[in-house]
């Protein structure tokens, strides 16, 4: 019992070993009754206790995924030409990288199958990508992101088969995921993880400010920054510069929440000249006025390390502000006192805009290209870390950096949100999450112009007052008309 | 010196096929393109074949990964592209990012090679340490100068503010003035060096009874550096300018780390809108395109510089 219960607590430390992993798997996969004890070690814990009402889900569904495991293991010997080759998104959490190679290094010991994991940064993964498959050679698997699989859609291998067998145990794709990897009805690409984006703030500061709760709409966060900007209190602060993640994140999902968007939902007319759009672009004038005006450059690590310092109150993000501050143990002074930040930070979804709550959906999938020799193992690969056995001793340590893609198992008991109240805003991102594109189903052209940055643009000129509204939205207009002819 | 013996030796009769391959190789018509067919096949490989194939990208519609694509449709990349606002922003950005620099990577590698050239002690050792920045890869010190220009934590912000020259902090990567100011800056940082010592080895060919003459003349430093130096010096300058100008136009990693173009396109350079265009949007043709727009303004400084230096000789 005090094995079981030291390694829940590392395992939400992110100090899980190889060792510990296999026990995990074994504890989740092995049998219910596994996972009962597990949780039972768990339940003195604070943190567990929202956690409850899962429990009968999660022992139900179990038994299920691992008759199918079983079965695939002895049906039929994988073997493969040389090596099974893969290059991997880097996640934020260390461990989390760790913990990805020793599941994989595992299946490879398993199934006798040499693996080379490479694990690289996402700015990296694009131009292997393209590479790749322009010249027809390189590794079996590539991450890929957003809506990658419609620019190398003639390129990968019909990964149909293993998206409809994962879907149909696992209570089906997120539409998120299905929109990037869906192609023309053939499922291109495996649907990997979200980097779900939620609010970091800081309580402390927006309770000073009077904002108990937090806020549900963006103009009561403009609200609030602008109380905060007034009592002379760190800031709000929102990318508005070229940063992949956290600044296509941000600008889209205030551009769909304000019902406006790139393109109509036939995929072909440009629809950015819309009283929608102007009105997202004068909210964004507002809360620039209540922003530090360095936001403009901000890249995709700027405000994690300006949270980090006590620079900034709030800021949208993945969970990683949060996770630094835990496993470094950030301080920030309070007067004369010194504090954990990650005790005074905390999370909320983002805001709704007048056509609710839409959200920019950050995503990888794993694609095997198909000049690969190695498609069935790599299928196999892939369903085997699609599974919940492996999904979960991934996805805790990452702490809410990763998001699983299928709808079943997010309320298994061991996913961080359910263990960790202060993740919980991260529970239902996948619910509302688009990609660029949305509302047609043109994500190829969604994304060129993703990759041209005209939306994050658009709002950068007239945040910082390169240009009015009108001109703004005449330049996005002229870009768009060429990325969705 | 083994092939002139080999030669020299008197007995063809007991010559091995090695003296015998080596006495045709001593041949100057043999020798001489045998010692520069490596080189002209590295060229040919690694330069000239890409350059055609990107030359014949850019005119076709070729997009990533897809085989209705690869079209020859002529110029209308290049066409396209003029009206591109992006492009347009583009092209502004890299005259500006260029000739600035240049100009201040001369001015200041000239001051550097004319210091340096009287320094008497620690020769090597100032210039060993002055090459530095040279030395360090770019994206390593670009790196280094991304923490430096951090809105937060900006050590040279931290400096003018604490000197009194500034009353607030300089938001260096933030607007598109700052922005191209601080690209340029740390583009100059790196290729002064350059410019320096070959400079200064341009500086030390010049020989000294020409400033003993001067001397004897009576003429000033100033009239000496005019009409001795500075004529004297300008064949390598030209050719150290031209290679600067091929490389500054072509700069990629400085504003791929510190800004990714932005804000707002304003830093944007004909290398990483390419990267953005051919890689991240998958469009080939185009990217070829922005990337070969370049060249004929590459091929005017060539030619200007090239003839400067026939007429020299």
């Amino acid at each position: 019992m005090n094995e079981q219960k030291d390694l829940l607590r590392r395992l939400n430390e992110g100090k899980l070993s190889r060792r510990d992993f296999i026990k995990l798997a074994l504890a989740t996969g092995a049998s219910a009754t596994g996972i009962a004890s597990v949780l039972a070690a768990c339940a003195p814990q604070p943190t567990a206790a929202p956690v409850v009402p899962a429990v009968s889900a999660t022992t139900e569904a179990v038994p299920a995924a691992t008759e199918v495991m079983a079965t695939e293991a002895v049906a039929k010997p994988l073997s493969v030409e040389g090596k099974l080759t893969m290059k991997l998104r880097a996640a934020f959490m260390p461990q989390g990288n760790e913990i990805l190679k020793v599941i994989i290094e595992d299946w490879g010991e398993k199934n006798n199958i040499p693996v080379e994991v490479d694990i690289v940064s996402m700015n990296d993964l694009q131009t292997i990508a393209a590479t790749a498959a322009e010249t027809g050679a390189g590794p079996d698997i590539v991450e890929i992101n957003q809506g990658s699989a419609y620019l190398f859609a003639e390129k990968l291998a019909d990964v149909s088969d293993v998206c409809d067998d994962l879907g149909s145990r696992y209570d089906g794709w997120y539409a998120a995921a299905e929109e990037a990897c869906k192609v023309d009805g053939k499922w291109l690409s495996v649907p990997r993880f979200f980097a779900p984006h939620a609010i970091s703030y800081r309580t402390d500061l927006f309770e000073a400010v009077g904002a108990s709760k937090p806020p549900e709409t963006w103009e009561e966060l403009y609200e609030v920054g602008k109380a905060l900007m007034d009592a002379g209190l760190a800031p709000i602060a929102f990318p508005l510069g070229h940063a992949v993640g956290d600044g296509n994140d941000f600008n889209y999902s205030v551009l769909w929440s304000y019902g406006a968007s790139d393109v109509a939902a036939d995929g072909k007319t440009v629809a950015i000249d819309s009283a929608e759009t102007r009105a997202a672009l004068e909210y964004m004038q507002r809360l620039f006025s209540v922003m530090p005006a360095d936001t403009l450059s901000y890249d995709d690590a700027s405000n994690n390390r300006a949270f980090l310092a006590g620079a900034i109150s709030a800021t949208n993000n993945a969970s990683t502000i949060w996770g630094a501050a835990r496993n470094q143990g950030t301080k920030v002074k309070i007067g004369e006192e010194e504090k954990n930040l990650h005790e005074l930070t905390d999370h909320f979804v983002y805001p709704s805009g007048p056509a609710g709550r839409v959200t920019y959906a950050e995503f990888m999938s794993s694609a095997i290209f198909s000049y690969s020799k190695n498609i069935d193992a790599a299928k196999a690969l892939l369903t085997y870390l699609n599974e919940r056995e492996q999904l979960t001793p991934w996805v805790n340590p990452n702490l809410g950096f990763v998001f699983p893609t299928l709808k079943g198992v997010k309320d298994d008991l061991l996913m961080p949100w359910n263990t960790t109240p202060k993740l919980a805003p991260f529970k239902d991102y996948a619910d509302t999450s688009h990609l660029p594109g949305f509302p047609s189903t043109n994500f190829r052209s969604g994304t060129d112009a993703y990759a041209k940055w005209v939306v994050v643009d658009m709002f950068a000129s007239v945040a910082g007052g390169l240009a009015t509204i009108d001109e703004a939205i005449a330049t996005a207009a002229a870009l768009l008309a060429d990325s969705y002819k | 010196m083994q092939a002139t013996t080999a030669q020299e030796r008197p007995s063809p009769t007991s010559q091995t096929f090695m003296q015998r391959l080596s006495a045709w190789f001593n041949q100057e018509r043999i020798l001489g393109p045998a010692l520069v067919a490596p080189a002209v096949l590295i060229l040919l490989v690694l330069i000239a074949y890409p350059f055609c194939i990107a030359i014949w990208l850019s005119m076709t519609d070729k997009v990533i990964a897809r085989s209705d694509t690869g079209n020859f449709i002529w110029f209308a990349n290049f066409t396209k592209l003029f009206k591109d606002s992006i492009f347009q922003r583009t092209t502004m950005n890299t005259f500006n990012y260029a000739l600035v620099s240049v100009f201040f990577k001369l001015v200041l590698g000239l001051v550097m090679a004319l210091v340096l050239d009287e320094v008497r002690f620690f020769k090597n050792f100032f210039r060993g340490i002055l090459l530095l920045p040279w030395i360090v890869p770019t994206s390593l010190s670009a790196l280094g100068w991304l923490w430096m220009f951090d809105s937060q934590f900006s050590v040279l912000n931290r400096l003018l503010l604490d000197w009194g020259l500034i009353s607030e902090k300089i938001i260096w990567l933030g607007t598109p003035a700052t922005a191209m100011f601080s690209v340029q800056l740390v583009n100059i940082w790196r290729g002064i060096p350059f410019f320096g010592i070959s400079l200064l080895a341009g500086l030390q060919a010049i020989p000294q009874e020409l400033y003993e003459a001067a001397d004897i003349d009576g003429a000033r430093a100033w009239s000496k550096f005019w009409n001795v130096t500075f004529p004297l010096l300008m064949p390598v300058t030209a050719v150290v300018t031209l290679f600067s100008i091929v490389q500054t136009f072509a700069d990629f990693q400085i504003v791929y780390v510190l800004t990714r173009g932005g804000p707002v396109n304003s830093t944007h350079l004909f290398a990483t809108l390419t990267h953005q265009t051919a890689i991240l949007a998958g469009r080939l043709g185009e990217g070829a395109a922005v990337s070969i727009f370049m060249f004929p303004v590459l091929v005017i400084a060539v030619v200007l510089q090239l003839r400067y230096l026939q007429k020299d000789n």
